[in-house]
């Protein structure tokens, strides 16, 4: 599986009918479609609407849908209010780590298991595998415990940024997937290396990994966007000092029952940078989200 | 690949169960038998002498508004008047969550030295082996405690040990609009006091307004009235000379108190609000509802509200309370406290929480608890002020005789007889057993419940979760 | 195509024996070190949390200090799972919910039976043996289970959030793949400007579930919230405390944050169907919808599977919106199978023991759901690797 997304030269799109019908159904199809946007749009639409309005506007009849003075006060408010600042730069560094460790670890693993033979390979293999099977939900209370009192070395990692990232430093869908990704490395590229006296650490980081950076990007991507909006586990893990993004959000939400303007400010903020990171990333977000639904 | 996946799983579930069961620790639980510790801790004043000063105090609350700015400005007059000890207030959304986050701490670490924690906390604290019973202090420094107003002294003493320090005591009475009473043809200065009375009240009410009775979907109706009728909630004399393990309302007292209840909804006497909020005062201040029964420490959020105009057609002398009605004539039990009280945490084995922390959060609880300090912080809130001292304070006087209703709380729990029922009942996961109260009042409510079967179920309910409560400590 | 695992790969191949050797004790030292990380973390925080788990469900522990503790055997299972209790909880919910949970409990029996006896061993006798055995077992199971002739108690916790999440899984799954296909399907042309619709129609992956919940919770709050007020029952009681729409609401939510995604899976799907078949059809006569029905939904059916699969488990994980919206109220009619785990976890009076049997069971459930795929999916889909 190449992890590629087809070009539109190459998509069938349902083919062209002749006729006045044509009017018709493109009309028809226009009309849908705006329709659908609408719907869909407009809980996000209607939130950074909310964001710039006053309380009474908000409360108003009949409501109001166009901000005409747009109160950016709030957006200070919900800064201070949520402690946005220090929320934001936690989730950031939890999602890197995450990120970095999901990628290093899948890389290798991938590698190893595309390339290099040892010996309970296959085991080793369906370990990696099987751990897709166990969701996270399932384990977290236990793994609560363990990250206050770590066994053998004794040590309480509650509301730590440790805490935060090492479960999800490693997992066995990327690995899987840069398996994939690297057993198309084709077989005379490997040969023309090891002529060249290639040892497997060169190959890997000099010939390998650039040729499978579309399926890494597509697992940064997607990774950086599970951990970014994870709840569970930062809910039962920190205290005050390192709530995430999710959490003062949802602290903010339970404070604030009048000034939901603020809320609402806070919401965009949550949201806008992962909006713009994605529109950017939109073709590895595609493939990250789409690896392993479609062959091709 | 199947058999393969399923072979290795299996294999390695097998070697990491074998490695768990190892690090496992299997103590088998005696320490879970004896409830209270055969001699008590010692009051570690002495810690606090020879600590490093100033020691940081951290109090763990779940005041919201008014209450919480009369608890900082205590705080703030500790800090001043003194610098051995320095108290930070941290608030929590509700009792419940702090309660959470303090069992939570204990493996955490995240842990205050002061929390105040809701009454229905008194068992689970117990058993956590996490609080220095005030009692170690009040015996060693010789605290009067007996200042203390007896009800207040009896709910938080069990087996003789007084868990926590008193301090924001509330009670539930009933608030009525006297001028709706006027309205109807009663008299506003005489409320209704019995059962049969608060229901051809609210009959004469109906030409006034459509459901005269705002019901907060409270748990607590069963547990008082049953007081009231002088009879325990739990078995063990309500929880006090041994854990509870069964509860005791399924009996003709409990059913006719939910009876009536049911049959003041059948007759649309009755509107439900929910439990969290205040809504049913607000029905009331909007002029939808004639009767309302809530804790006493709302009067002051209700007359910051009206003062404040919030309720337009509401004037401060519509404001009436009165001592909850009794089920009959010749109830002649009383209710029991409510509200919060102080307890001092120590912590687990591996969090414990530094002896002078500890001796800094029982000064601290003193301090809270000198009649000044406890006037004040009653005062305008609805609190009761729980020692004669505090009751006799200047402050305190001046406000009963402004405002009257203040003083309902505080007589409704002086008044009557001591006895277990009034002491009130001592539970292991109180909580969890309340939210079955409030489950099968509304089924009663919104599905036709007959209230013998809710009542029933309740007990059914309850008394599961008492026994898995009990059944984790090994007892 | 998969190389198989076993195959000679990497750059020792074709060189003298004692480089060989030692180019291949070198290459496995290199392949173990390189799995070695990710191993390392699965082990801590997978495989020995969960063995932890397993080992939690047989003891009784001490709220306040899990270290003292009691061994229960099987009680606590049996207390939790309530079997008896479980039938009528279920079917309480209503025909389609009980049709549905005795079909996946079924499904899920076999998958493991299937499993397991695979696992066991290749001997179709000692197959056949695990099988009766196993349909022994059920059997006895259902008999003493089934309740029948029992006085009835009131429902367990977990039984209700049992009935509760498959009625959120019923309402969420099959209406997000319905949407998702449908938004494909609509987007799935050349018209003009179609690229706006297009990230319009994906633009929810941004909302994650935090966000989407705060979202939710003010528009439905009943005094300042647009959907009362659209509604036209602004002021009558909130909607997410109404026993009867709490749920429904959170699924609206839930299944709005997942059009995105959805739409952006079935519209990848769409792109892999040939258009020679659909050119092919349409020659033939075929119009739009019909040429819908044969030839696109066939040719879409292991994305729609994959991503039925994938919603299915995903939806039993269900907590975020739960724990935001109505934590798990009103009455226990939203409490999902991982907030109620939670809830008993992390509490005033936390129960380990009982934590740990539901956490088994919602694994169970996945493995059966993942077992399910791994029959239907190998069988009739094919892909050419």
């Amino acid at each position: 599986m190449t992890a590629e997304t087809a070009t539109d030269a190459t998509i069938a799109y349902p083919p062209r009918r002749r006729g006045g019908g044509r009017v018709v159904r493109t009309t028809l199809r226009y009309a849908l479609l705006t329709f659908c946007s609408a719907v869909i749009l407009f809980p996000l639409y209607i939130t950074v609407v909310n964001s710039l309005l006053p309380v009474s506007k908000i409360a108003g009849r009949p409501p109001t849908f166009v901000p005409v003075e747009p109160q950016w006060s709030n957006y200070a408010d919900a800064w201070n209010q949520g402690s946005l600042g220090r929320a934001i730069t936690v989730s950031v560094v939890m999602s890197m780590l995450i990120v970095a460790g999901q990628v290093l670890t899948s890389l290798l693993a991938g590698y190893a298991f595309a390339f290099l033979a040892f010996p309970l390979k296959r085991t080793i293999f369906v370990i990696f595998l099987a751990t897709m099977m166990i969701p996270f939900e399932v384990i977290f209370v236990s793994n609560r415990q363990v990250m206050s009192d770590i066994p053998v070395l004794g040590i309480n990692l509650y509301d730590t940024y440790a805490a935060l990232a090492l479960p999800f430093l490693a997992t066995g869908f990327g690995a899987f997937l840069l398996r994939q990704a690297f057993l198309t490395v084709p077989s005379d590229l490997r040969d023309a290396a090891r002529l060249d006296g290639f040892g497997h650490l060169r190959f890997l980081f000099r010939i390998a990994l650039p040729l499978v950076r579309p399926t890494l990007a597509a697992l940064v991507v997607f990774s950086f966007l599970s951990a970014w909006a994870q709840y569970l586990w930062p809910l039962v893990i920190t205290g005050e000092g390192h709530e995430t993004v999710q959490l003062a959000l949802a602290n903010l939400k339970n404070r604030n029952i009048s000034t939901v303007n603020v809320t609402f400010a806070a919401t965009v903020i949550a949201t806008l940078p992962l909006a713009a990171l994605l529109i950017v990333f939109q073709k590895q977000l595609v493939r990250g989200l789409t690896a392993g639904a479609v062959k091709g | 690949m199947n058999a393969r996946l399923a072979r290795t799983v299996a294999l390695g579930a097998a070697l990491a169960l074998s490695i768990a069961a190892c690090s496992g620790n299997s103590d088998e639980s005696s320490g879970g038998g004896g409830r209270v510790p055969s001699e008590l801790p010692e009051c570690p004043l002495a810690a606090l002498e020879s600590a490093t000063k100033p020691v940081a105090l951290k109090m763990w609350h779940s005041f919201p508004e008014e209450n919480l700015k009369a608890l900082q400005a205590l705080a703030d007059s500790f800090n001043a008047s003194q610098s051995d000890i320095v108290v930070s207030l941290e608030q929590q959304a509700k009792y419940d969550d702090t309660l959470t986050k303090l069992t939570s701490g204990l493996s955490t670490g995240d842990l205050p030295g002061l929390a105040v924690l809701e009454d229905t906390a008194t068992q689970t604290m117990i058993d956590s082996r996490a609080v220095l019973p005030a009692q170690s202090c009040v015996d060693a420094t010789d605290y009067p405690i007996d200042d203390v107003i007896a009800r207040v002294r009896e709910y938080y003493t069990v087996d003789g040990v007084l868990w926590p320090m008193p301090f924001n005591t509330s009670n539930p009475i009933m608030y009525f609009n006297k001028d709706m009473f006027t309205k109807a043809g009663l008299d506003p200065e005489k409320p209704p006091t019995t059962f049969a009375e608060l229901k051809s009240a609210a009959e004469k009410l109906k030409a006034v307004v459509p459901t005269p009775i705002a019901l907060k979907l409270d748990p607590w109706y069963l547990e008082q009235w049953l007081a009231v009728d002088n009879e325990p909630y739990v078995n063990n004399d309500n929880g006090r000379s041994k854990p509870a393990t069964e509860v005791e309302f399924n009996n003709d007292s409990g059913i006719e108190i939910f009876s009536f209840l049911d049959e003041l909804h059948d007759a649309g006497l009755l509107q439900t609000y929910p439990r969290d909020g205040f809504d049913n005062l607000l029905a009331m201040g909007q002029l939808q509802a004639a009767i309302s029964f809530d804790t006493s420490a709302a009067i002051g959020t209700a007359v910051t509200a009206i003062e404040g105009g919030l309720f337009p057609d509401f004037q401060l002398s519509y404001l009436g309370a009165t001592p909850l009605p009794k089920p009959d004539a010749d109830s002649d039990g009383g209710t029991f406290i409510a509200g919060g009280a102080l307890y001092i945490v120590s912590g687990s084995n591996s969090n414990p929480v530094p002896p002078e922390v500890q001796a800094a959060a029982w000064t601290f609880a003193t301090y809270l608890n000198e009649p000044v300090n406890q006037a004040q912080f009653a005062g305008r809130s609805g609190y009761i002020p729980i020692t004669e001292a505090a009751a006799n304070e200047p402050i305190t006087q001046q406000t009963w005789s402004t405002y009257p209703f203040y003083k309902v709380a505080y007589d409704q729990v002086t008044t009557g007889p001591e006895s277990t029922a009034t002491a009130g009942p001592v539970m292991g996961n109180f909580a969890e057993q309340r939210k079955v109260i409030i489950a099968q009042m509304q089924s009663m409510f919104s599905q036709g419940k007959e209230p013998a079967t809710a009542v029933a179920d309740a007990a059914t309910e309850s008394n599961q979760i008492l026994r898995d409560y009990n059944a984790s400590f090994g007892r | 195509m998969t190389a198989p695992l076993d195959a000679p790969v990497g750059l020792a191949a074709g060189s003298p024996p004692r480089r060989r050797r030692s180019r291949r004790v070198s290459e496995a030292a290199l392949g173990y070190a390189f799995v070695l990380p990710a191993l390392v973390i699965f082990g801590s925080f997978v495989y020995f949390p969960f063995a932890k788990t397993i080992r939690q469900s047989f003891y009784r522990s001490n709220p306040f200090d899990p270290s003292q503790e009691t061994f229960a055997g099987t009680d606590i299972y049996e207390q939790v799972l309530d079997p008896a209790g479980m039938g009528r909880a279920v079917a309480s919910f209503g025909l389609p919910v009980g049709v549905v949970a005795g079909l996946l409990l079924t499904v899920v029996a076999i998958g493991i039976l299937r499993l397991t006896a695979r696992a066991i061993t290749r001997s179709t006798w000692l197959r056949t043996g695990a099988w009766c055995i196993g349909v022994a077992i059920v059997v006895a199971s259902v008999c003493k289970y089934s309740g029948i002739g029992v006085e009835p108690t009131t429902t367990t916790r977990f039984a209700n959030s049992l009935g509760v999440t498959l009625q959120f899984v019923l309402m969420t799954v099959p209406t997000g793949l319905v949407l998702g296909i449908g938004l494909a399907v609509l987007a799935h042309t050349q018209c003009k400007g179609i690229g706006i619709y297009r990230t319009i129609f994906s633009s929810t992956v941004v909302s994650s579930v935090a966000v989407t919940s705060v979202i939710f919770f003010t528009l439905l709050n009943p005094i300042i919230g647009l959907i009362p007020y659209w509604l036209g029952i602004e002021g009558e009681g909130p909607i997410l405390t109404n026993p009867t729409w709490a749920l429904p609401a959170v699924a609206i939510a839930s299944i709005w944050q997942s059009l995105g995604l959805s739409f952006i899976v079935m519209s990848a799907g769409l792109q892999s169907v040939p258009d020679d078949l659909l050119e092919a059809a349409s020659v033939d006569g075929a119009g739009s919808i019909r040429r819908f029905w044969s030839v696109t939904l066939p040719m879409l059916s292991p994305t729609v599977f994959f991503a039925a699969v994938v919603g299915l488990i995903f939806a039993f994980q269900t907590f975020g919106q739960i724990d935001i919206l109505t934590q798990g109220g009103p009455n226990y009619r939203t409490d999902v199978i991982v907030y109620a785990i939670k809830s008993t976890a992390v509490t005033q009076s936390p129960n380990y023991g009982a934590a740990a049997v539901m956490a088994i069971a919602l694994f169970v459930i996945t493995l059966g759901v993942t077992a399910m795929q791994l029959k239907f999916v190998e069988r009739r889909v094919s892909y050419d690797r």
